[in-house]
């Protein structure tokens, strides 16, 4: 006997609505812009070009900045340091968040308990405050932007992969393998952990995009990159002052940052689940 | 027992009139149902059996000119008086619904609608359709449907009722505004036997008018039960039709034969069941021929190569079948009395106790209330004690919520219980797995109830039956492969299995690799709880046969907790039936079902729908060999 062949025409339903596709070319678009911008940029981000706040021209479509350097090229210079640290941060609150939500649903109890109650003390503070709040109270850097995105993140991660885990905890599989008397890590690692790989791949790319705009707008309020340097968040703060005279120099920065966070929400709205996941849209949403 | 009443067979005036339904999977390109036809008359009752995916259901929802997303009614009548419904527009269908046709479907929590009270929901269906005076009429359809039709009840919502109150009060909208035909999808599976019986009653003296009812279900012996007529579905089209009498006596047709040896009996001599080989065949993977050839004993290349039509017989009865001559003339029954074949087995004398259960108590404690403090706590076993010897299998018995699942996970290690012990061997088994050494884990295994979720996704068969190798004996590479091969060997799959992936199998396949992990582990009990419940009568058969031979030829006990005791009755040396976690009967198998002492085996019993004691195979059964 052999495996049933795919019917005709088949095709697996998608996780995705058409919505949170578009969403996800949007926000594949911007951070590929971010990676590979530096690279067609015409000038260096440092460059002075000519007089501030200069018009468009030809060879500078989006005119000067404030200190006369080119729009275009530090826009396309200015994704790169913010999306190394919101991946650099996601991947630091995965590795917390991950591990506490996994204990979270093995054990449940007392220690599960207790370890939800934490983070959720963590949830009462907006992800922005929380981070406003810790670079105040240690000064600013880059490491720092870096682990208070990462302690923003972890509690929401946590809860979204112990929602997700619990779903799959009572399981025959799972089961079997208490009868069997796996350890723990065992458990969670090879039973739990990649059965509920779908809709926690989902949470991390919203997670990595929702860092940029965290960063961007640390940056904006002066708690991140410094200047000469370019970052989107800092480009909008330097030109606020001369919006009016040359609208252009904040344009391309904006656009991107209102992108990312549109995308963002398409793609949480539309994530319908998988046949082998959990919808976690209602989840995704709730702990944001 | 017969619940058809004598006047309905005479009536002979049509009802409704079926031809060359065909409906097919827009996403697949294939037909689900092809060349259905069937009459029935007033008052009468069909039933329509067949396997899981053999297209019942969507048989039964195109009698309401209904199909499922993905799937269209390609051609065919459904010819109600004057009225094609097929032809009808949405409007004109929307007012047969309920008025001409009804449904009651399979799931009624979820049938029910769960904000509205119950009375509103029946007259609501009333008012749609034009009714005055539309309170009494509610009334009266409650009480036709043996409920109370107190303003109280009236006002009630569904989750203020039982599981068969519901599936009641689902009856009475069907029945609410005497249309001339109930379709009924499985409307009594998932509920206990006792209220299954109670509702079949219901049925059989509803069905007392002018009103013809098509049933639909796997279960044979609720359609033996019910149904004047029988039609017999194999991959999308009929292959047998005929009374309900003729049929199960003397079915024609291959298929009708083995599905009835494949039914285990409560009533009658103890037969062993006989599963049919393979599983049943998918919309896209039917031949070209008969559909049922591949599973056939009789099949040759001309069956496989031309479909052989529905053919009247001499006893007025329709087979598809192109041999029927030869079937006739060669079929015998395979299935043998169990009193053969425990002599077939010999099963040795019953040495040494291998587990020891005594004054086990277990409960769930629980807290509600405001901030958790009115502490509630519930005992599901209540004192059990029992021995189970080597090579021996003990059957649990009991309703849902009668214990029993939480007395299997108590042994297995999964739930602590609150007092009590369990020997292994002479020895104290440890409360949960986790304070269990590792022969004491191994020494207890099992296998669960639903297939779907007992075996990881993301893991290959290989992969899922090595684990426990590697963790109890040690063994890698090489040594664990050949070994997997063995046990695929033994639960009787092919070793080419190895490398499938879970969701490539079927159901009696997946459970056939549970029972092979649990193998690995070489356990001296082995709790099997529900393990065939979701499984279609043909691959429980199978299982259950193979269950029997491991036990006797491993010398594993084995503990079996079932709800369905014609199962327990093919398969146990004892049965234990339990009842709100009190034992009620501890008694060898055949005494309990012969001359049950508890009064509630004894209900149990009476309530089980069950073949006719000379229904097939009955007169052939000792003849084997």
């Amino acid at each position: 006997m052999s495996a049933p062949p795919p019917p005709r025409g088949w095709r697996r339903r998608s996780s995705f609505s058409w919505t949170a596709r578009v969403g996800m070319v949007i926000a594949t678009a911007i951070v590929l812009v971010g990676l590979v911008g530096p690279f067609f940029a015409p000038d260096g981000p440092a460059d002075t070009i000519g007089a501030a706040y200069g018009n468009p021209s030809s060879g500078h479509p989006f005119g000067l900045d404030y200190l006369g350097r080119d729009v275009l090229s530090r826009f396309l210079w200015g994704g790169r340091t913010a999306l190394v640290m919101a991946l650099l941060a996601t991947l630091l609150g995965y590795a917390i968040g991950l591990s506490i939500g996994l204990a979270a649903a093995y054990s449940r109890g007392i220690f599960g308990g207790l370890l939800m109650r934490a983070s959720d003390v963590l949830l009462a503070f907006p992800g922005m405050i929380f981070v406003l709040l810790l670079l105040s109270a240690y000064g600013s850097s880059i490491t720092l932007v870096i682990v208070a995105v990462a302690l923003a993140n972890a509690p929401r991660i946590a809860r979204i992969v112990r929602a997700a885990a619990l779903e799959v905890v009572d399981l025959a599989y799972v089961e079997a393998a208490r009868i069997r008397g796996e350890r723990a890590w065992y458990v969670t690692l090879r039973e739990i952990l990649p059965n509920i790989k779908s809709p926690i791949l989902v949470d991390f790319g919203v997670r990595v995009t929702g860092s940029i705009l965290l960063v961007a707008s640390v940056s904006f309020l002066g708690f991140g990159l410094q200047p000469p340097s370019a970052d989107w968040g800092l480009i909008v703060s330097e030109n606020r002052a001369g919006m009016t005279i040359q609208p252009w120099s904040v344009v391309p920065a904006v656009a991107a940052i209102g992108l990312l966070t549109v995308a963002i929400n398409l793609i949480i709205d539309g994530y319908r689940g998988s046949a082998d996941g959990i919808g976690l849209a209602e989840h995704v949403a709730r702990s944001r | 027992m017969s619940l058809v009443p004598a006047e309905a067979r005479s009536v002979s005036e049509t009802a409704v009139s079926v031809s060359d339904l065909r409906v097919e999977s827009l996403t697949h390109g294939v037909d689900i149902v092809a060349d259905v036809s069937f009459d029935v008359a007033k008052g009468e009752a069909l039933g329509v059996v067949g396997e899981s995916g053999c297209g019942k259901t969507t048989m039964a929802m195109a009698l309401l000119g209904y199909a499922r997303p993905g799937t269209r009614i390609a051609e065919g009548r459904v010819q109600l008086g004057d009225q094609n419904l097929l032809d009808a527009r949405p409007r004109g269908l929307q007012d047969a619904r309920g008025r001409r046709v009804s449904f009651v479907p399979q799931n009624p929590p979820k049938a029910l609608s769960p904000g509205m009270r119950v009375g509103r929901q029946v007259a609501e269906m009333l008012a749609v359709h034009g009714f005055s005076e539309v309170d009494d009429h509610v009334r009266a359809a409650f009480a036709a449907a043996q409920l109370p039709s107190d303003a109280a009840f009236l006002r009630r919502y569904p989750h203020q009722l039982s599981g068969g109150q519901q599936q009641r009060v689902a009856i009475a909208i069907a029945f609410a505004c005497k249309p001339d035909l109930i379709v009924m999808d499985e409307p009594t599976t998932g509920l206990d036997v006792i209220t299954q019986a109670r509702l079949l009653e219901v049925i059989a003296e509803l069905r007392g008018g002018d009103a013809a009812i098509v049933y639909v279900s796997h279960d044979l012996g609720v359609v033996r039960r019910l149904a004047d007529r029988v039609i017999v579905m194999y991959g999308g089209s009929v292959v047998e039709e005929g009374s309900a009498d003729e049929l199960f006596r003397h079915p024609r047709h291959p298929y009708t034969r083995r599905l009835l040896e494949a039914i285990p009996r409560v009533r009658g001599r103890a037969i062993r069941p006989v599963g049919i080989p393979g599983s049943a065949v998918e919309p896209w993977n039917r031949p070209a021929g008969c559909v049922f050839a591949d599973r056939c004993d009789f099949a040759t290349d001309a069956c496989r190569a031309e479909r052989p039509r529905l053919a009247r017989t001499e006893k007025g009865s329709l087979v598809r079948c192109s041999r029927l001559a030869y079937v006739d003339a060669h079929a015998r029954p395979q299935a043998v009395t169990l009193r053969e074949a425990r002599e077939d087995a010999s099963v040795p004398a019953a040495a040494d106790v291998r587990l020891i259960v005594r004054d086990l108590v277990a409960g769930y404690r629980g807290r509600v209330g405001w901030r958790g403090r009115t502490q509630t706590s519930l005992i599901a076993v209540a004192g059990v004690s029992f021995e189970l010897a080597a090579g021996r299998c003990l059957a649990v018995v009991g309703e849902s919520g009668s214990g029993k699942t939480t007395l299997a996970r108590c042994i297995a290690g999964l739930h602590a219980p609150a007092a009590g012990d369990v020997l292994l061997d002479g020895a104290p088994l440890g409360v949960t797995s986790r304070e269990r050494s590792r022969d004491e884990r191994r020494g207890v295994q099992m296998v669960f109830q639903d297939p779907d979720s007992s075996l990881n996704p993301s893991m290959n068969v290989g992969q899922i039956i090595g684990r426990p190798l590697r963790q109890f004996h040690g063994l890698r590479g090489r040594a664990e492969a050949a070994r997997v091969g063995e046990l695929l060997e033994l639960v009787r799959l092919p070793a080419a299995f190895r490398s499938r992936a879970p969701r490539t199998l079927s159901g009696g396949e997946k459970q056939r690799v549970a029972l092979a992990r649990a193998l690995a582990a070489e356990p001296r009990v082995l709790v099997c709880d529900e393990v065939t419940s979701a499984l279609d009568v043909a691959v429980q058969a199978s299982m259950l046969e193979l269950l029997d031979d491991l036990r006797t030829s491993l010398q594993m006990s084995m503990l079996f907790i079932s709800h369905d005791l014609a199962v327990v009755r093919t398969i146990s040396d004892a049965v234990l039936v339990l009842e709100s976690g009190h034992v009620r009967e501890a008694n060898a198998t055949e005494p309990v079902f012969n001359s049950p002492s508890a009064p509630y085996t004894r209900a149990l019993l009476d309530a089980i729908p069950d073949l006719r004691p000379d229904d097939y195979p009955a007169e052939a059964v000792t003849s084997r060999g």
